[in-house]
């Protein structure tokens, strides 16, 4: 099968007075049609950074892409216009973010807003456009539709701004949703619910999911694969059941150590020692190694690859045999 | 500091140095006004009146054949004084009416904020001429009555300094150890409002200047023949069509003065304002 | 709290505010002067008229019956008379007092609609010429004496190129429109009096486009810093996200929300703009109140001149209510609070 989204050996660097940062240092992976990825990662790997390239929102002044492909239905976006970016995003390319209680205009009412989008893309007339949107609002299981049309966004509730927002990104037909942390700022309670109506939405419109996220819970609630990022780099990906059962990069064992489980025997939670390194100065090497537990002499002075080390499961490390 | 500082500052704030220079060149004018003036500020020469610009009167004479040149430079003295005196006094009082405000709180803090407010009901031109022509007409008055006008700005400013002073922890402990009122807001209060009051103070001259010129203008500043740029505009005004010079060269000197302040004060602001800081 | 609710309270405001403001004015024309009595009559007056006039004015009376009386005066439309004209000082600054507004009225649509556009072009081209230009404009703007402004615009328009009249609200040989308003331009209009109606705006031109030239700065700064803040949000990223054209985000999305906080400050532009009327009717022998006690200070008619301190701080008073009362109008999250 052809891959709905294939991002190839993507360099972004932030130009600073201090130098150019790599923030994204060569990133690899692939999205089938209708599948659910995650992105996981400390904050400052670079996962938005992933997803706001896909879409060319990086900051204009001082982010660029150096190097590297994104190709979306076999068509090149890096390069691409600000206006044939426009004609893609909310069409065919979509995304919901981490803060739905800023997401919203607030000068204006919610039909006004999800209307705007319809009208844009399809080009339909404001009758058509206000019962589309009625449409879309009761899809995301948003009870009194009609209502909650006439009303601004902060008489909501987060988790009902985030539905609207969701109702938004895939109203006009989007092949492609990236959700950018899509609960972190909600109620616990709350995060499930919103997580089940991502999931279970997309999978009835057939809309390939980019999870971004930085809890490997959601990960396993929601995604079939996933890829796991460290300070720009992805250091292992595969099937969730595989990554998550069988590990095999360092930093993916210590993230998953790091977890709690509520069915295990209770222990001592296992943060991991030291810091995200400084994009400015990044370790030479493999970028985990200081912190690594099992780093040799190697990490520090070579670069490991992305190497198969089971079906579809890939891992960046030297102290993986294939690589010896 | 080195010179490479210098320069990269320069650079960086192309707008401030240039306001900075202009201040030095007006305040070096005032300083040696007797000096570099090529005739007496006061002097008639009724022979030579209202002759446009030329090689004995550099910018020419007013209507009693004094010579524009050398009260435009004598007027770098009044307007200067103008300027530093009404921040000055209004700077004080503000910060010691603000910092009693906000310090002792409850009944004395409602009273002088709702005084400031009313005072805010009024225009500052509008407040300041009304109180001018009560104490009556002259350039000493004039900068009595703008410095009151814009006591409100430095009272609000220290208050909203002092509340948030008064909450740390050497106040409280000073308190504690049976410090008066007074010593806390005269050794505690007021030192840490100083940097935000001196900026305001910075940022106000050029507005002051304005304002007194203005007052003078219609009247009740600086009263003819004083060499003050205000009345100067003014009196020129009757003779605009005809002798164009008389008041238009006072109108630049203002003009330029109040730029260069207002072209430091925002870079003062930016420099010391974090958030514009890089 | 609801709407009615807060319209009492803010009235109640009002209120405590225009008194506090009759107390200013009080203060400063009977106890300040140290002798308003000497002052009104002059300095060679002998002692017998002093006495007479102070019991006259009640100036032997306490200072708080002073007061009481000042403001049972003030309550019965009673501002004194001018020296200078002898008559009431309220019927005069009433026939002037369209003028004034209409003057300011002008001023002020020309700096909020060049005041926004520049700082809408300073925010979306950021750090170019444009902005730089306008940061320069700006600066330039508070730093101009708005009477010697006024003076070279005369010189320019009026005298050289002789393309603008240069005194008054309209050409000595036309009549004025019929009194509806007061604003010539609009009771020209309504009496469809074309003549007067050219004659009335070129006429506003000068006038109002140096008094509103010093706000305009401060109005394009305001819209810049605003705009500026509010294109960071991220209700301006879902948009972009959603494909929204750009040139859309900015007039749609981010203008209306940059524009709310600029709305209180029109309030006090208008204070800006009702003290530099007072510089900008002298010059431009513009027949309205500023003009008024300007010709009036150098006959010190203190009546007059404190008559025209209370009613400018009164206008200015009410229009910041209004815009008080307004604003919730325009900030959907302030309604939903009330």
């Amino acid at each position: 099968m052809e891959p709905l989204l294939k991002i190839k050996d993507l360099h972004v660097d932030f130009l600073s007075y201090a130098g150019a940062a790599h923030a994204l240092n060569g990133i690899d992976f692939e999205l089938f049609p209708g599948e659910f990825l995650g992105l996981v990662g400390e904050s400052g790997s670079g996962k938005s950074l992933t997803a706001n390239s896909v879409l060319g929102l990086l900051p204009r002044k001082n982010a660029v892409i150096a190097k590297g492909s994104i190709l979306f239905e076999g068509e090149e976006l890096v390069g691409k216009s600000e206006r044939e970016y426009q004609a893609l995003r909310g069409k065919k390319i979509s995304m919901v973010f981490q803060e739905p209680m800023n997401a919203l205009n607030p000068a204006f009412k919610i039909g006004s807003q999800v209307t705007e989008i319809l009208k844009l893309h399809q080009g339909v007339t404001a009758k058509k456009a206000r019962t589309e949107a009625v449409r879309w609002l009761a899809r995301v299981r948003i009870p009194h539709p009609e209502e909650i049309m006439n009303v601004y966004p902060f008489e909501l509730s987060g988790g009902m701004r985030q539905r609207v927002l969701l109702a938004m990104a895939l109203s006009c037909g989007s092949k492609l949703l990236l959700a950018d942390e899509p609960t972190t700022a909600l109620d616990v309670s709350i995060q499930a619910q919103i997580l089940r109506l991502i999931r279970d939405t997309t999978d009835s419109l057939g809309t390939s999911v980019l999870l971004i996220t930085h809890d490997l819970a959601v990960v396993a609630q929601t995604c079939q694969r996933v890829a796991v990022m460290y300070s720009g780099n992805i250091v292992e990906s595969g099937p969730v059941s595989n990554v998550l059962r069988l590990p095999r990069h360092p930093y993916t064992k210590a993230l998953l150590q790091a977890l709690p489980h509520l069915d295990g025997p209770i222990k001592a939670l296992q943060s991991i020692p030291g810091t995200v390194p400084n994009l400015l100065t990044p370790p030479s090497g493999c970028r985990f190694h200081p912190r690594c537990s099992v780093a040799e002499k190697r990490c520090q002075a070579d670069r490991p690859k992305l190497l198969s080390v089971a079906e579809n499961h890939y891992v960046a490390c030297w102290r993986e045999s294939h690589h010896v | 500091m080195e010179l490479k500082y210098y320069r990269y500052f320069a650079k960086q704030y192309p707008l401030t140095v240039v306001g900075t220079l202009i201040i030095l060149i007006i305040g070096l004018v005032a300083l040696v006004a007797p000096l570099i003036s090529p005739h007496d500020p006061l002097q008639l020469h009724l022979a030579d009146r209202l002759l446009p610009p030329g090689h004995t009167y550099l910018l020419g004479t007013d209507e009693m054949g004094r010579d524009l040149f050398s009260r435009i430079i004598y007027g770098a003295r009044l307007s200067l004084a103008a300027g530093v005196g009404i921040v000055s006094i209004a700077g004080i009082f503000g910060t010691v009416l603000g910092s009693v405000s906000g310090f002792l709180g409850g009944k004395t803090d409602l009273i002088i904020m709702r005084l400031m407010d009313i005072m805010l009901a009024f225009p500052s031109l509008v407040l300041a001429l009304a109180l001018s022509a009560a104490l009556g007409p002259n350039f000493r008055n004039s900068i009595l009555a703008v410095a009151v006008v814009k006591i409100p700005v430095y009272v609000r400013l220290v208050r909203g300094q002092t509340l948030s002073v008064k909450e740390k922890h050497f106040v409280k402990a000073a308190q504690t150890f049976g410090a008066s009122k007074v010593w806390i807001i005269s050794r505690h209060i007021i030192p840490n409002c100083l940097a935000p009051v001196m900026v305001q103070a910075t940022l106000g001259i050029g507005e002051a200047i304005l304002i007194a010129a203005a007052l003078s203008f219609i009247g009740l500043g600086a009263q003819p023949p004083a060499a003050e740029w205000g009345a100067m505009v003014s009196v020129g005004r009757t003779y605009l069509l005809d002798q164009w010079w008389y008041a238009t060269f006072p109108g630049i000197a203002i003009f330029i003065t109040v730029v260069g302040f207002n072209l430091f004060g925002d870079g003062v602001r930016d420099l010391l304002d974090p958030r514009f800081r890089h | 709290m609801n709407t009615s609710k807060f319209v009492a309270k803010r009235l109640g405001q009002l209120v405590l505010v225009l008194l506090g403001v009759t107390l200013v004015t009080f203060l400063v024309s009977h106890v300040v002067p140290g002798d308003p009595a000497r002052m009104l009559i002059g300095q060679r007056a002998d002692e017998q008229t002093l006495a007479a006039m102070r019991q006259a004015l009640g100036l032997d009376k306490p200072v708080w019956i002073q007061y009481l009386n000042y403001l049972w005066g003030l309550i019965h439309g009673d501002l004194g008379t001018s020296i200078r004209t002898q008559r009431p000082v309220l019927n005069e600054l009433l026939s002037f007092f369209p003028a004034t507004v209409e003057l300011t009225l002008f001023a002020m649509g020309f700096a909020v609609s060049i005041g926004i556009l520049l700082g809408l072009l300073s925010a979306t081209f950021r750090d170019t010429l444009t902005d730089h230009a306008t940061r320069i404009l700006a600066i330039l703007g508070v730093s101009t004496p708005l009477f010697w402004l006024g003076l070279m615009a005369l010189l320019l328009f009026y005298k050289y190129l002789g393309w603008l009249p240069g005194s008054g609200r309209l050409d000595p040989l036309i009549n004025p429109p019929t009194h509806i308003t007061g604003l010539y331009v609009v009771d020209s209009l309504i009496s469809g009096d074309w003549i007067a109606l050219k004659s009335s705006i070129l006429h506003l031109v000068l006038p109002s486009l140096c008094l509103g030239y010093i706000q305009l700065a401060t109005i394009a700064r305001l819209v810049r810093a605003s705009m500026i803040e509010v294109l960071e949000l991220d209700y301006i990223k879902t948009a972009s996200a959603n494909g929204i054209p750009r040139s859309r985000i900015i007039y749609r999305h981010a203008l209306r929300n940059a524009l709310i906080p600029t709305v209180t400050i029109i309030g006090l532009t208008f204070g800006e703009l009702l003290g530099g009327a007072i510089l900008t009717e002298t010059i431009f022998a513009w027949p309205g109140m500023g003009k008024f006690v300007v010709d009036s200070i150098s006959f010190l008619d203190f009546p007059a001149i404190m008559g025209f301190t209370l009613v400018v701080a009164t206008v200015y008073v009410l229009i910041n209510m209004v815009v008080d009362l307004l604003y919730p109008l325009l900030d959907p999250q302030i309604k939903g609070v009330h």
